[in-house]
């Protein structure tokens, strides 16, 4: 547990949270795609945030007390989401099914519009973090300035 | 009040313990670790010059590492500054002792 633990803690929410932004942003973006590599309409996309493993703790406190503090998150995987396809009637649509029906993506736009907002939310958040943690450091440095 | 319930430097190893080695060897030590400080201080510098450079060039996927690095840097060096300011202050502090 080094000075810049903090930091080091808030900076990977701050990955994390920007590649979840990524996510929403590819899943805003193929909100009508019908067509992907795998056939099919695209699924949507969501991340799975993992607790990382605490690292090597402070020495003194360590033979006390077994409890140490976490290091942070990570992104373990990205999966899709398995719920059904939406379906629309457009018999003029060339991947329109036999009755006229088109499959569409599982993506509804006012949840992820939701979701972008968490994310920019949690992004500042750690960056609030990280600034508290700048002002304790800061502080600690006045200690016994003259003034 | 209270604050320690015990000694924190009862379980230091002999060869830390500042009252059984001589001035000398006290002083070889202060100047390793300050040595230490500094070159530790210097590393985050260059993290952080390296990291711009990546962001001017392009080459970087988190625009907050580079941010971070600059502000982990800032910080030691601030650091830095404060403990030589008051190395240099104790310095003075016996220059200026009359006999």
């Amino acid at each position: 547990m080094g000075m810049f633990h903090t930091i080091d803690v808030s900076a990977s929410g701050l990955t994390a949270e920007r590649l979840r932004m990524d996510v929403i942003s590819n899943n805003i973006a193929n909100v009508n795609t019908t067509r992907t590599e795998d056939g099919g309409p695209f699924r949507r996309q969501l991340c799975i945030f993992q607790a990382r493993k605490p690292m090597a703790s402070f020495p003194l406190m360590e033979r006390r007390k077994p409890q140490v503090v976490g290091n942070g998150v990570r992104v373990t995987t990205i999966m899709s989401d398995q719920a059904p396809f939406k379906l629309i009637y457009d018999p003029n649509h060339p991947d329109a099914d036999k009755d006229g029906y088109v499959r569409m993506p599982n993506i509804n736009i006012v949840h992820e519009m939701v979701d972008m907002i968490t994310a920019t939310r949690a992004y500042e958040g750690n960056v609030s973090c990280i600034n508290a943690s700048k002002d304790l450091f800061n502080s600690a440095l006045g200690i016994g300035a003259r003034r | 009040m209270r604050v320690l319930d015990r000694n924190p430097f009862a379980d230091f190893p002999a060869k830390l313990r500042p009252s059984q080695t001589n001035a000398k060897e006290q002083w070889f030590q202060f100047a390793e670790k300050i040595q230490g400080a500094v070159d530790e201080v210097d590393g985050l510098d260059k993290e952080s010059q390296k990291l711009t450079q990546d962001a001017v060039l392009g080459r970087i996927e988190n625009l907050h590492d580079v941010m971070i690095a600059a502000e982990k840097a800032r910080t030691a060096m601030n650091l830095t500054l404060e403990v030589r300011g008051k190395v240099i202050e104790a310095y003075k502090e016996v220059m200026r002792m009359q006999f």
